[in-house]
């Protein structure tokens, strides 16, 4: 099954990443220490080759959707997003994301990139309920987990290690039926 | 310091922060209608106040002060 989801928001869109995807911009954000600040891939080393090679990896692959993340005036590849964990039986699944083009920060490009592949999981997959880890001290995503209508489920002690400190996880999650009856609505998405 | 006066500081704050008129900040004020009250605009924010207010906010009260009623009640507690 190919990966034919798309979805639009404000001034953002999202499309299946492609191979043909894979350029430099892609591979200066993933050595970028400030994009990958809170990201476990900031552990791994990247080449062109094997970013094409991870890309290539969804095709095909029903547990895990990747995207990119686009200007919506100028088609501009700004970060991805990731559908990833999923579990159909369960219904749970996890989202991942990043805004590589640095000029997009602070102009609402994370949390318009969430709720497009909210849109996505909860509309077109038909999950239940996503499961979220967040490095307890990146304010900046739980700030907008909380907009979105999260709930901070748990506190997991010393789940990462940031900058070599043993760091906590927050576990956020959200159901389908807040997103149809809180988020959807109030996002107009 | 009085609540008028707190309040007035962070109506400024919040003022250059969000790079808009003092007199549009009311009660009503958040993310929902502050253009540039996103998850950057928020730490920036935060900074702001910590540098105002000579305090320095737990990670917990960061994420409380999610609109302008929530920081007046918070600073009110703490300043």
């Amino acid at each position: 099954m190919s990966n034919n989801y798309t979805a639009k928001y404000g001034n953002f869109y999202v499309r299946a990443l492609l191979v043909n995807d894979v350029d430099e911009n892609y591979l200066r954000w993933v050595c970028d220490e400030e994009v990958t600040d809170f990201l476990e891939i900031k552990y791994n080393t990247y080449t062109l080759q094997n970013l094409m090679d991870y890309t290539a990896s969804f095709e095909g692959d029903t547990s895990k959707f990747l995207f990119g993340v686009f200007d919506t005036e100028t088609h501009k590849h700004i970060g991805n997003g990731t559908i990833n964990s999923v579990n159909y039986h369960s219904g749970i699944f996890d989202v991942g994301y990043f805004i590589g083009e640095k000029e997009y920060w602070g102009k609402n490009s994370g949390l318009a990139t969430l709720l497009m592949l909210k849109k996505i999981a909860f509309e077109e997959l038909k999950l239940r309920k996503i499961i979220s880890w967040v490095y307890a001290n990146n304010i900046r995503n739980r700030f907008v987990l909380q907009r979105i209508g999260y709930t901070h489920e748990a506190t997991i002690k010393e789940r990462f290690l940031y900058k070599g400190i043993k760091t906590d996880a927050g576990i956020y999650t959200l159901t389908t039926e807040d997103w149809f009856a809180k988020v959807k609505p109030k996002f107009e998405i | 310091m009085n609540n008028i006066e707190l309040e007035q500081r962070i109506k400024k704050t919040m003022s250059v922060i969000f790079d808009t008129d003092i007199e549009s900040i009311n009660e009503q004020s958040s993310p929902e209608t502050l253009e540039k009250w996103d998850s950057l605009g928020h730490m920036n924010l935060v900074v702001a106040l910590e540098e105002e207010f000579n305090l320095q906010l737990t990670e917990e009260q960061m994420l409380q002060i999610m609109d302008y009623k929530m920081i007046v009640e918070l600073l009110t507690k703490i300043v």
